[in-house]
Order: C-alpha cells, then sequence, then structure tokens
C-alpha cells in the first residue's frame, strides 16, 4: 500500500497498482526507495484526491497509453482528436460542477495521469463545441472584461465588406 | 478553487486545443482578454483568402478577405504570424487586387515579413497559379513542378477534384506530392530538385475506348530519386487522350515484352468498361506491394492475373458480390494465392439477395455450423432446424411467407452442411425449388469469401467498409471466428445505420447466448464492440454526414458499457493506416498533398 497525504493533511491508503497509474506518484515512490513512505501531494486537496483515487482504481487494470509526442509551437495543428470516445463509467464519473472538473483536471495533470487528464479534456471541450461566445460565458463564469476598443475589434472582424 | 475556464493555466489551454474545431477557438477568443490572448492566435493556422463573401458563408474556418491578406498591418486582429496555411479562392483573379498579390511572389519579403511560419498558398483554381508561373518566368514552365528562389510552385494536380495548385514557399518543407502526368519527360529531373520528397502519387490518364495513353508514360521507366519510398501510379479512364501527344497501348510494349517500370510501388487502378484495352498486359511493375482496385466484381477476371503473390496490400473498392460462382470461386483463390497479403481492403456495397427471409436464416445457421466441426452430425441438424425455427418464430419476419423454409427446414441445413464441408462449384441442389437456389449460390460465396480471408495466415489488417449494417456480409461472429487464430491484429469496420428504403432484414445469431437478434446498427455495432481487435471507425462516408447517424453514435457511445477501454484508440490506429498508404486526410483543404 501507498500513502498519500493531501494538502488538508489527509491521508490515503492506496494499493500500489492504483497509486501508480500516477507517473509522479510511482517515480517519488521510487526515488525514495521506501514503499511505505508517505508520499505529500501539497497541490492535492482531500476532496479531489479521493475523486482522482476512485478513478484509478476503476482503471487500475487498463493498459498504458502511448506516450504522446511533444509539441512545439511552429508544428502544424493535427487532425482534430475525438471527444465522443467516453466510457459510461467515466461518462458518469465526469458528471460534477466545472470547478471540480478544473480541479481534477490540473490534479491529473500534476500526477501526470494522462488517461484521466485527457478525459478532463474531453468533457470541457465536450461543454464548448458548438457554443456562443455569451454561452460560453455563462457556462463557464468567464467575466466579459473587453474594452470598448476591444469589442469594437472584435466586432470588425465580421465586417469584410466595410473594410478599407 | 478555480471557478471560471479563464482562470486555467496556460499549458492546460494547450492541450485543449487537440480536442476543438476553429470555430470553437474562434468563439473562446470572443470571450474575454486572456482567452482571445491564446486562442485567438491558434484560430487562424489555416487561414482562405476570398473574394466574396458568399465564399466565406460556405468554410467553417478562418476567413479574410484579399485586401486584409494584402495588408495585414492595417489590422490588428488578424494574427499573420501563426498562419501555416493559406487557401486562395478561385474568384480572387476577378479582383484589381490580383496583379498586387502576384507581384508579391516575385520575392520572399513579403511573406517573411507579414507571414513567417506560412508554409504553402493553396490556389483553388489552378489557372491563377499558372497566371502566377508565367509572370515570374518568361521561359517555358515545366508541366510539373517549378522554382523560383525557395518557391516551389506545383502547377497541375490532381484530376479528380476541381483544378488547384499549391505554392511551397520553401521547396525543403515538401514531402509529399500529387500531380498529373503531363507531356513532359522532365519529371524525375524536377523532383530531384526537392530533396525531402518522400511520397509520390502520379494520376495518369489513359483511353479506355480506343486504347491509348499519353506518349510521356515512358518518363516512369527512369530512375526516380531515392528519397522517394511511396510511388503510387492512379490509373485512370479518361474520353479522350490527346492524339499528338498519346499513343496506343501496344506501341509501349507487348504482352511478351513488357514495358518495365521499375521505381513504382503501389497502383491505384479504376475499371469502367467490361471489357476494357489492359494496360497491366503491356506494363510491368515488378516493385508494386500495394494494389487498389475500384471495380464491379465482374471484372475481376481481367485483373485477376495482375494480383500477384508479392502484393502485401490490396483494396478492392466498391465490390459486390455476384452469383456467378466461378468468379468467386475465381476471387476466392486469387485472395488464397496472394500469401504475403498484410493489408486487405474490402469495400462491400448491396448484395441483390440481401432482401430475402432466408438470409437471415443463413446467416444464423452458418453462424453455428462453422464451429462445430467435430460434433455429431445428426446432433448439428437437429441443432440448425431448432435455430430455423426459433429465426421463423420472430415477430420480425411476421411480414414474409416463412411456410416453406419451415417445412424445409432439414433439408436447407443439410444442404448448408454440405456447401460447408463439401464446397464444390457441381453442388446439385436440383431437388430444392428454385426460390431456394439463390439462396445456397449465396452462402456458397461468402464461405468461400470467408475460408480464402481465414486462409490468409500473414494478413494482419483487414478493413471491412460497408455502407449499410444490412449489407455486412461476416456478422461479428463470423470476424470472431475468421480470426480464432489470432493472426489478425486489427479489423476495422465501418458501416451505416439501417436504410429506411430496404426492406431486408439480417438477423445473427448469438452463439454463446443462444439468443437471435436482428442486426440494427445498434446491436451490431454493440457487439463488434465485444471483440477485442475489431474496432468500429464510424459511419460510412456516405452516412457519416448525415445528423442522424452522428446523432446515433454519439448517443451508442455515450451509453458504451459495452465498450472496451482499449477501443478508445482506434482513431490513432485508423489514422497510421491512411498515413501509410493514402492521401493525407484531414477535415479542411481536402488534403490531396
Amino acid at each position: 500500500m501507498v500513502t498519500l497525504v493531501s494538502n488538508d493533511n489527509k491521508k490515503f491508503e492506496v494499493p500500489k497498482d492504483v497509486a501508480y497509474k500516477s507517473v509522479l506518484i510511482k517515480n517519488m515512490v521510487e526515488d525514495i526507495g521506501d514503499e511505505n513512505a508517505e508520499i505529500p501531494l501539497p497541490r492535492a486537496q482531500a476532496s479531489v484526491l479521493e475523486k482522482v483515487i476512485d478513478y484509478c482504481t476503476y482503471h487500475k487494470d487498463d493498459p498504458p497509453l502511448p506516450a504522446p509526442v511533444q509539441k512545439t509551437q511552429d508544428d502544424q495543428p493535427d487532425r482534430i482528436r475525438r471527444t465522443t470516445d467516453i466510457i459510461e463509467w467515466d461518462y458518469n464519473f465526469m458528471n460534477l460542477e466545472n470547478p471540480v472538473i478544473f480541479e481534477i483536471m490540473l490534479l491529473a495533470n500534476y500526477l501526470d495521469i494522462v488517461p484521466l487528464f485527457e478525459l478532463t479534456c474531453k468533457t470541457v471541450a465536450n461543454k464548448i463545441k458548438g457554443k456562443s461566445p455569451e454561452q460560453l460565458r455563462e457556462i463557464f463564469g468567464i467575466e466579459n472584461d473587453f474594452t470598448p476598443e476591444q469589442l469594437d475589434e472584435i466586432r470588425r472582424e465580421n465586417e469584410w465588406a466595410e473594410d478599407p | 478553487m478555480i471557478t471560471s475556464l479563464n482562470d486555467l493555466p496556460l499549458d492546460i489551454h494547450t492541450n485543449l486545443l487537440d480536442f476543438l474545431k476553429q470555430q470553437d477557438l474562434n468563439n473562446l477568443s470572443k470571450t474575454s482578454q486572456n482567452l482571445r490572448n491564446f486562442y485567438s492566435v491558434h484560430k487562424w493556422s489555416k487561414t482562405f483568402v476570398f473574394k466574396a463573401e458568399s465564399d466565406r458563408k460556405r468554410l467553417n474556418y478562418p476567413s479574410v478577405p484579399l485586401n486584409v491578406f494584402l495588408s495585414p498591418e492595417k489590422y490588428s486582429w488578424f494574427e499573420t504570424k501563426y498562419i501555416f496555411t493559406i487557401r486562395l479562392s478561385d474568384e480572387i483573379c476577378n479582383t484589381e487586387l490580383f496583379d498586387q498579390l502576384i507581384s508579391y511572389f516575385a520575392t520572399d519579403e513579403f511573406f517573411q515579413k507579414h507571414y513567417p511560419r506560412l508554409k504553402v498558398v493553396e490556389f483553388q483554381n489552378m489557372m491563377n497559379s499558372f497566371v502566377l508561373g508565367l509572370k515570374l518566368r518568361e521561359d517555358k514552365i515545366s508541366s510539373y513542378v517549378m522554382n523560383w528562389g525557395k518557391m516551389v510552385i506545383a502547377l497541375s494536380l490532381n484530376v479528380e477534384k476541381d483544378s488547384c495548385a499549391k505554392v511551397f514557399l520553401d521547396f525543403k518543407s515538401i514531402n509529399r506530392l500529387h500531380i498529373k502526368l503531363e507531356s513532359s519527360m522532365d519529371l524525375p529531373n524536377e523532383l530531384a530538385k526537392l530533396p525531402h520528397l518522400e511520397y509520390l502519387k502520379l494520376d495518369v490518364p489513359f483511353q479506355q475506348t480506343n486504347n491509348m495513353m499519353e506518349k510521356s508514360f515512358t518518363v516512369l521507366t527512369q530512375k526516380f530519386p531515392n528519397t522517394i519510398n511511396t510511388f503510387i501510379l492512379k490509373f485512370f479512364p479518361i474520353y479522350q487522350v490527346n492524339i499528338y501527344t498519346g499513343q496506343k497501348l501496344e506501341q509501349f510494349g507487348s504482352k511478351s515484352n513488357k514495358l518495365v517500370v521499375p521505381d513504382v510501388t503501389g497502383i491505384e487502378y479504376k475499371l469502367v468498361q467490361f471489357n476494357p484495352p489492359f494496360v497491366f498486359d503491356y506494363f510491368s511493375f515488378p516493385n508494386v506491394s500495394y494494389f487498389n482496385l475500384h471495380a464491379e466484381s465482374y471484372k475481376f477476371t481481367s485483373i485477376t492475373p495482375t494480383i500477384s503473390i508479392d502484393i502485401t496490400t490490396l483494396e478492392l473498392s466498391y465490390y459486390q458480390l455476384e452469383r456467378d460462382m466461378s468468379l468467386m470461386k475465381l476471387l476466392a483463390d486469387t485472395l488464397g494465392k496472394t500469401k504475403h497479403l498484410r493489408r486487405l481492403d474490402l469495400k462491400y456495397s448491396r448484395w441483390a439477395e440481401d432482401d430475402l427471409p432466408e438470409t437471415a436464416v443463413v446467416h444464423s445457421v452458418l453462424n453455428i455450423f462453422i464451429n462445430y466441426e467435430e460434433e455429431n452430425i445428426s446432433e448439428i441438424i437437429e441443432k440448425g432446424a431448432k435455430t430455423i425455427e426459433m429465426i421463423l418464430s420472430s415477430d420480425l419476419l411476421k411480414c414474409y411467407n416463412t411456410e416453406p423454409i419451415f417445412n424445409a427446414r432439414y433439408e436447407i441445413v443439410e444442404a448448408i452442411l454440405r456447401i460447408i464441408f463439401c464446397p464444390s462449384e457441381n453442388t446439385d441442389f436440383s431437388n430444392f425449388a428454385d426460390e431456394f437456389q439463390d439462396l445456397f449460390r449465396w452462402i456458397w460465396v461468402r464461405e468461400s469469401m470467408f475460408k480464402a480471408i481465414q486462409s490468409l495466415k500473414q494478413l494482419e489488417y483487414f478493413y471491412l467498409n460497408s455502407k449499410s449494417n444490412s449489407f455486412m456480409p461476416f456478422s461479428p461472429h463470423f470476424l470472431e471466428l475468421m480470426n480464432k487464430d489470432g493472426n489478425i491484429k486489427q479489423i476495422f469496420v465501418t458501416f451505416g445505420p439501417e436504410d429506411d428504403s430496404y426492406l431486408g432484414m439480417n438477423m445473427y445469431y448469438d452463439l454463446q447466448k443462444d439468443h437471435i437478434y436482428p442486426s440494427t446498427f445498434f446491436n451490431v455495432y454493440s457487439k463488434l464492440f465485444e471483440l477485442p481487435f475489431v474496432y468500429c471507425i464510424g459511419p460510412h462516408t456516405h452516412t457519416q454526414n448525415s445528423e442522424g447517424s452522428l446523432e446515433c453514435v454519439i448517443e451508442l457511445e455515450k451509453q458504451q458499457s459495452f465498450a472496451l477501454e482499449t477501443k478508445k484508440l482506434a482513431n490513432d490506429w485508423v489514422d497510421n493506416w491512411n498515413k501509410d498508404f493514402k492521401v493525407k486526410e484531414g477535415p479542411e483543404f481536402d488534403g490531396w498533398i
């Protein structure tokens, strides 16, 4: 068992194969050299860590995903990846308020759990797709902080006929 | 706690980019200053330049009028430094700004200053790029590609799409080229100027009605640059070859002394006539390992000698099984001989008998028999007859008169057994009523195909492409049996939802559950998901744009309690499949290079 300690000092006893879904935790345990040592996770809130452990427990027997290709700024965008290939359990697991999804997303990224991070990306992308700027602001709590000049510039993007 | 999308770190947004369309990036860039700073620089990667507003409405990616493209410094919102590809509308030549545009190609100053990452300018209308070529150089213009400084202009391209062309701003960036064979013998020399060219596809027109091709075809006997590792010839029929630049096939070579085309590695061939002159009688392609045949099955006799034992990839497009048993035997035999075949792509279309209720009987009974070789024969017959009874009692067949099948169920089962275990073209079923004759031919054909594919021990990838689930030649259970030795790593399946105009109904028998289920889209999709080596890659292209079918797939995928986790990677594997031999595809720009 591996003991994970959240930033509010709550301890979670987790089987090794579950904990090792996180590349970060696996590396930390190997670096410490003591499988019984407590692993402090200062960026992990207990309530969010608990959700992440639920995910890793359900998926503990999944085969590892291939390593993602590192992109540079000069790489042309590849084809758009699908967002509908989410299994039922994951779909239900992600049925959460946006702030919780964001926290799981950040923690999955920090702990280097690629499948969970991609699941959160797909979930957020599904909420973005096809929405107008006004709808996006409402769904994701985005404040419209454009200046009048910027709003005018955005408006001009669509007014080709009036351009000089 | 982060409560707004606005507050997520930029590296998270970078990952979100992979899953969003450019229209979504555009909308995100209009929500807040922070998101605008991030998303607006990404949304312009592929940009369309248009003349008329009507052009722009057809597109779902960013677009600007020509005057904005030519004077980007006047438009602060136009993030030109992130543009990789520009496509120019075919109407821009009708503007007074066209001369200005052409003049900017004379040096790379304009593009380096305003579009530092731009790699390709695509002309929707090839004539516009031809004008560009004429303006830049007054001497004779190559038919294929033209160099100008670091630029390369590919003037004549894929003939099956609207004429169009590309200007590569840096010849070093070219690694794939798809052009049409023209009346010039300079091609190898022109291509030698492209140091990173790996993939070359040449469209080769030929006139089947009078047996003519361009004389320039002989250029293919020359040595092509060593950098090219995939060299595909796409033969396609045209109405008329220029009589001054063309010649008869027999003038290229003869059946006993064929013209050798050494460097070609793949061939795509489309047959449109019953008795065409046959280019493979006059040319030989010793290094071909990929063959794509686009033809009806009754023309298969013409092609069969060309499919050599060395072929590793075979695609049979729009393949339709016919009643001609000898032809099907030929196909099965030919497939069986391709011992090195690693990939088989079968595009399957409608089978005329699929609307018979008997097909449901056959499909289900075959599912039982094909897996019961060792059992007592009388037990098998009894089991088969019971299955037929079960099928006939189904509500799905109420509209048919199934009494003759019920009365002859034991004889039908015996006949099916004879076809499976003792296949012979001369099998006599004359003691059966006429209505069963087609049924038995149908079983024979499907069995032959099944056994031929099953015998291909080197086969690693099988792509089964049907328009509708009703026309699937092999049920999920058949695919499971086909791969009982486990040599096939991946079977890709594409099929569509129920066709409203189609009256027939197939049913499949689930051996494990002793249950009969109708071959609805949902059922077939669910069953295929249970097979670890089968990857459903969405509806057939003919139906994938239909809103209803897409909704159906999305709904199924949401509910996919049947989907294995590993299936998530299916799309990536299909991408790899396409990368190997096909033109790179993408959601925009047709991807013809």
